[in-house]
């Protein structure tokens, strides 16, 4: 039985609120470690009643990061319902738009939440480890970040004509082509942003260096891969079908039709948290724990079809030393910075395709089937819009299945790991917070979609022992 | 007249929360010369756009304001941290400073009260009234300065 608790109420720099909870056993040994998720908005009920034409509209108001991946899903599912197959022009631009979401989400984790640990230290002052920190540490580098994400989201409002919550993508297609003009305006930045992805991978090389001694205590440890692959086993990020790779390489499920997704997994549920606990349903909860997102993505496609991307994962997979599979979840951090420069490698070749400046980008029909599911790989991992619908395209039932919510089981795993290595006793020090927070932010959750909570509250540590008297209570 | 900018902040499904974005809309029918930008919030590479102005208006729904509050910005002096993505108007003027070393010579904040933020896309008639006033305020503030 746990003779004491460590609580860190909430966590910074995750979208949204959270709290973790440490389970002491009566050595003082993390016994049990709760990622605990403690809002709830509802989403998925409050869309029940709504019309299929309004759910991207809705669905991308979920989240203020990454509302473009709820909106190429939300047009995704809406096109099994209506059965059609959307020109090649809009599934060029849905590419495009998907990439920029990519771009500006893994920049912002990366350069204005993650570099000042890397950059001025664990062990920092926490008032200064932040942006403004790292804008004293190095300007540049931090203006480079502003601007790659600022790349992302010109894209965003280029194509979509907003930035945030464009109601650009529609079931069949997308509501406009793309100017040449534009095009040439976006090609622009390409040279800067490749630049720019080029310069944080080398800086980041340098930090696996300086955190040598750190870094195999980040989430270390076999699980499950899953996400979406090409039909040649490409990196895919919008359409394409799910594999499932074990944390030794081999892959045990492979061409598995989105559709069928909740034949494969389950969710579980906690009373102690809102975030659910998606898991592969062969090997039951919990043993199906499963990992989505880069790291996934980068260790279960047989190669990425650009090539300086496909030369860092190269260098990423000899990480794994002998082994196939890269385990260890610090190097979410250098799977995303992959992505990124995927992304521009990527963006610059559809921009640069002659069928992205087609005019035929929509196609039009009626209801044609009542049940629909859309997939498509959110920076954070698998996306799953999952609607039913009446003849007059009422929304009856609607299931989000998030990639933060799929991760959840590797989170805990992750701070269990991490109290074990970085605690001592009950004494809580700021260099083991920002540890713990750190393994958490490997995963860079966004609590706003997994339950679609939006907030955000200073540090609150909490210890407590068996009485539930409080031993030790830290407040940043 | 001054490069201008106009950032409107909201969600135009919530009721009151879309007035700012609502007067963005129309001052960018009206004035063809003011750069406007509509945004659910301010985030750091706001930073980044805004340092290339002289004047910035940044408009936004309160459901503390009981009429419509006009509030001078400054950059604030030390560091102010940013709240993961999102970023108050004085923190990206903080931001715009320390990154560029140029803010707006003049920065405003107008407030809109708000007090019906449920699923829809009307604003209620006290907020519509309200946003109609700082319509004027801003129109006439651009055009005269």
């Amino acid at each position: 039985m746990p003779t004491s608790t460590i609580t860190i109420n909430p966590v910074t720099r995750i979208e949204g609120h959270a709290k973790i909870t440490i389970q002491l056993d009566e050595k003082g040994i993390a016994q049990d470690a709760r990622f605990h998720v403690n809002e709830f908005r509802g989403f998925e009920k409050f869309c029940e009643g709504r019309v299929l034409w309004e759910m991207g509209g809705i669905t991308s108001r979920i989240c203020g990061i990454c509302p473009t991946s709820h909106l190429v899903t939300s047009a995704k599912a809406g096109d099994a319902i209506l059965s059609v197959t959307i020109p090649e022009t809009a599934q060029a631009l849905r590419r495009i738009i998907t990439l920029a979401q990519w771009l500006q989400s893994h920049a912002l984790s990366f350069f204005h939440l993650s570099s000042p640990d890397f950059l001025l230290g664990f062990d920092s002052d926490p008032a200064k480890r932040n942006i403004f920190g790292l804008i004293a540490s190095d300007k540049e580098f931090a203006k480079r970040g502003i601007r790659l994400r600022k790349f992302g989201q010109e894209i965003i409002e280029v194509l979509g004509s907003r930035r945030i919550h464009t109601p650009w993508a529609v079931a069949g297609g997308v509501r406009e082509p793309l100017e040449p003009a534009k095009r040439d305006y976006l090609l622009n930045w390409i040279p800067e942003a490749k630049e720019t992805a080029r310069l944080a991978l080398d800086t980041l090389k340098k930090i696996h260096v300086k955190f040598e001694k750190d870094i195999p205590n980040y989430g270390n440890f076999r699980s499950l891969y899953v996400g979406l692959v090409a039909p040649d086993g490409a990196l895919e990020y919008y359409d394409g079908t799910l594999r499932v790779m074990d944390g030794d390489g081999n892959i045990i499920a492979d061409k598995v039709n989105p559709s069928d997704f909740h034949e494969y997994f389950g969710e579980a549920t906690e009373e102690w948290s809102y975030l659910k606990f998606p898991y592969y349903k062969p090997l039951g909860y919990a043993k199906g724990m499963y990992r989505v997102g880069p790291l996934a993505r980068v260790n279960i496609c047989d190669y990425i079809d650009t090539p300086l991307a496909e030369a860092e994962r190269k260098q990423f997979k000899a990480l794994a030393g002998g082994a196939s599979v890269v385990n260890n979840s610090f190097y979410y951090h250098y799977a995303r910075l992959i992505e990124i420069l995927f992304s521009v490698e990527k963006i610059e070749q559809l921009l640069q395709d002659p069928v992205t400046m087609g005019q035929n980008i929509r196609a039009k029909a009626m209801i044609n089937q009542l049940h629909g599911i859309g997939a498509s790989e959110a920076p954070r991992g698998t996306l799953f819009h999952d609607y039913t619908v009446t003849e007059d395209a009422l929304l009856s039932r609607v299931d989000l299945v998030i990639a933060t919510a799929q991760n959840n089981l590797a989170m805990n795993r992750t701070v269990r790991q991490l109290a074990l290595q970085y605690l001592d006793g009950a004494k809580v020090t700021e260099g083991l917070l920002n540890r713990i927070e750190a393994g958490i932010r490997c995963f860079d959750p966004c609590l706003s979609c997994s339950t679609h909570a939006i907030g955000m509250m200073p540090l609150h540590v909490q210890v407590v022992g068996p009485e539930n008297n409080v031993l030790c209570d830290v407040r940043r | 007249m001054r490069s201008t900018l106009v950032i409107g902040i909201g969600n135009t499904i919530r009721g009151d929360d879309g007035a700012g974005i609502r007067v963005a809309e129309r001052i960018a029918a009206r004035h063809t010369d003011v750069d406007v930008l509509c945004v659910q919030q301010l985030s750091p590479e706001h930073a980044d756009t805004i340092a290339r102005y002289d004047r910035l208006i940044v408009v936004d729904a309160s459901v503390t304001a009981d009429a419509v509050r006009v509030t001078p910005l400054h950059a604030a002096e030390g560091m102010h941290m940013p709240r993961t993505h999102t970023v108050t108007p004085e923190g990206v003027l903080t931001l715009t400073s320390t990154l560029y070393d140029h803010v707006p010579s003049e920065a405003m904040l107008v407030e809109i009260p708000a007090s019906q933020c449920g699923f829809t896309e009307e604003l209620s008639p006290s907020t519509a009234a309200f946003a109609a006033t700082a319509l004027g305020i801003i129109s006439r503030h651009v055009t005269e300065n």
